[in-house]
């Protein structure tokens, strides 16, 4: 039985490895003058950001906690907890990032959490660090319940989540150019992630993968890394103000819901819809968005990713 | 990881990369280069409203944009730019020794404060005063 199964938080114990790969990323950029760009306040906010999600996971945890372990109790099945359960439930758990991901791209709700995560117009390891404050209040740790109901304990489930964070944040960088073929081939690594981090057209929601790449591939949303992304928002924002980072799309959604004279079918649009919804077509979704470009530039068609 | 040892960590680090970046140069704001350039940024920022004409500031860290549908204002924030078409109503607009401030009705860009010289703030106020509302 796993009733007291416990795993060390690993996040938390790799904060000492992020600092330190983040000074070592800057001084490759100081001294050698190619690999990517830092700048102080972008860089300042994204670490503030990183550390409102420490606070927030310490804060808020306890909810997804006991939703994970009242199923647990409900569950008759028990995996155990050996070195192929672990390994397992990481490949099953990153299954589940990919679609936590994606639904996190194409539901306003839950882009109102991760639309910060994009809102840097750099890209480097501090990017990796500007992470949610409000990702509880998405409720998305409902996707992990099948996970604990075939019977992986909460508590590997949450460290499997905390290595697949890990793994995330060395992608964030564009000192790495590709990697070995092979590589590329089944693991997600700087070049996909860029993608993901592009504001281009062609670029917009792609490459949702945690780890392995192949989820992309497999449901049809890989794009390669060709021309240069060009980072950020479709509207980037104004400021560096984190608590303006955290919580401006929850603000967008709430007027938008609240406006005056809208039927409830628009309302719960302007909640659930793909980010850039609007009743009066006065904003543009990214297939609004492909399709301008596309119009614009039809020899592009045929593309990935348009 | 004990919660004393973990802030100290967060902390120090975040004090510690920021202190390097600004000593390193990293806080220096974004020059544009000219009003082709302003133009063309705000071009790829907002692609659904053409700039017709770009009036750059002296400081080479603002332009305000005349467009089809009206002005809009390109701004660097810290190396890079942001760019806002305003909107067509009366915007507060306040004067410091040094600058022009922008109130917007917009959560992620609420006050922009645009280094101008006087002759440059008084231009710049008649140009957004006297777009239609």
């Amino acid at each position: 039985m796993t009733a007291d199964l416990t795993y060390p938080d690993v996040v938390q114990l790799a904060v000492p490895l992020f600092i330190a790969a983040i000074l070592a990323e800057y001084l490759w950029i100081y001294w050698t003058g190619r690999g990517g760009r830092y700048e102080t306040r972008d860089a300042v906010t994204s670490l503030i950001m990183g550390a409102g999600n420490v606070a927030s996971g310490i804060a808020l945890g306890f909810i997804a906690w006991g939703f994970f372990m009242a199923l647990w109790e409900i569950t008759p099945f028990d995996l155990g907890a050996s070195l192929w359960v672990v390994a397992l439930c990481f490949v099953l758990d990153d299954l589940r990032y990919y679609w936590v991901h994606r639904f996190g791209h194409r539901i306003r709700w839950v882009w109102a959490s991760h639309v910060n995560h994009h809102s840097s117009q750099h890209y480097n390891l501090t990017t990796a660090l500007r992470q949610t404050w409000t990702y509880t209040f998405t409720f998305m740790m409902v996707v992990r319940a099948p996970l604990i109901l075939v019977g992986f304990h909460p508590a590997m489930v949450l460290f499997c989540g905390g290595l697949n964070l890990i793994y995330q944040f060395w992608i964030h960088t564009e000192a790495v150019g590709k990697m070995p073929r092979w590589f590329e081939a089944v693991m997600n690594t700087p070049s996909h992630h860029r993608v993901h981090h592009g504001r281009n057209p062609r670029y917009l929601d792609a490459n949702y993968a945690g780890v392995f790449i192949v989820w992309d591939k497999l449901f049809g949303t890989f794009v390669a890394e060709e021309e240069k992304p060009d980072y950020g928002l479709v509207q980037n924002l104004g400021t560096f103000n984190p608590l303006r980072v955290a919580f401006h799309e929850w603000v967008a959604l709430l007027r938008d819901v609240a406006r005056p004279g809208l039927t409830l079918r628009q309302r719960l649009a302007y909640a659930f819809a793909p980010p850039g919804w609007s009743h009066d077509g006065t904003r543009e979704t990214s297939a609004q968005i492909k399709a301008r470009h596309l119009a614009a530039h039809p020899g592009e068609a045929g593309r990935p990713g348009l | 990881m004990p919660l004393e040892i973990l802030l100290a960590l967060v902390i120090g680090g975040i004090a510690g990369i920021a202190a390097l970046l600004h000593l390193t140069g990293r806080s220096e704001p974004r020059i544009l280069r000219d009003e082709a350039e302003a133009l063309a940024l705000w071009q790829e920022a907002l692609p659904t409203l053409p700039p017709t004409r770009a009036l750059l500031s002296r400081s080479r860290q603002a332009a305000l944009i005349h467009h089809a549908a009206g002005l809009g204002i390109l701004w660097a924030l810290g190396q890079d730019i942001v760019a806002r078409p305003l909107p067509r109503a009366p915007l507060r607009l306040r004067e410091t020794a040094r600058h022009l401030i922008l109130h917007l009705p917009d959560f992620t860009a609420p006050h922009i404060r645009i280094a101008l010289d006087a002759d440059e703030r008084s231009t710049w106020r008649r140009a957004i005063e006297e777009t239609p509302t």
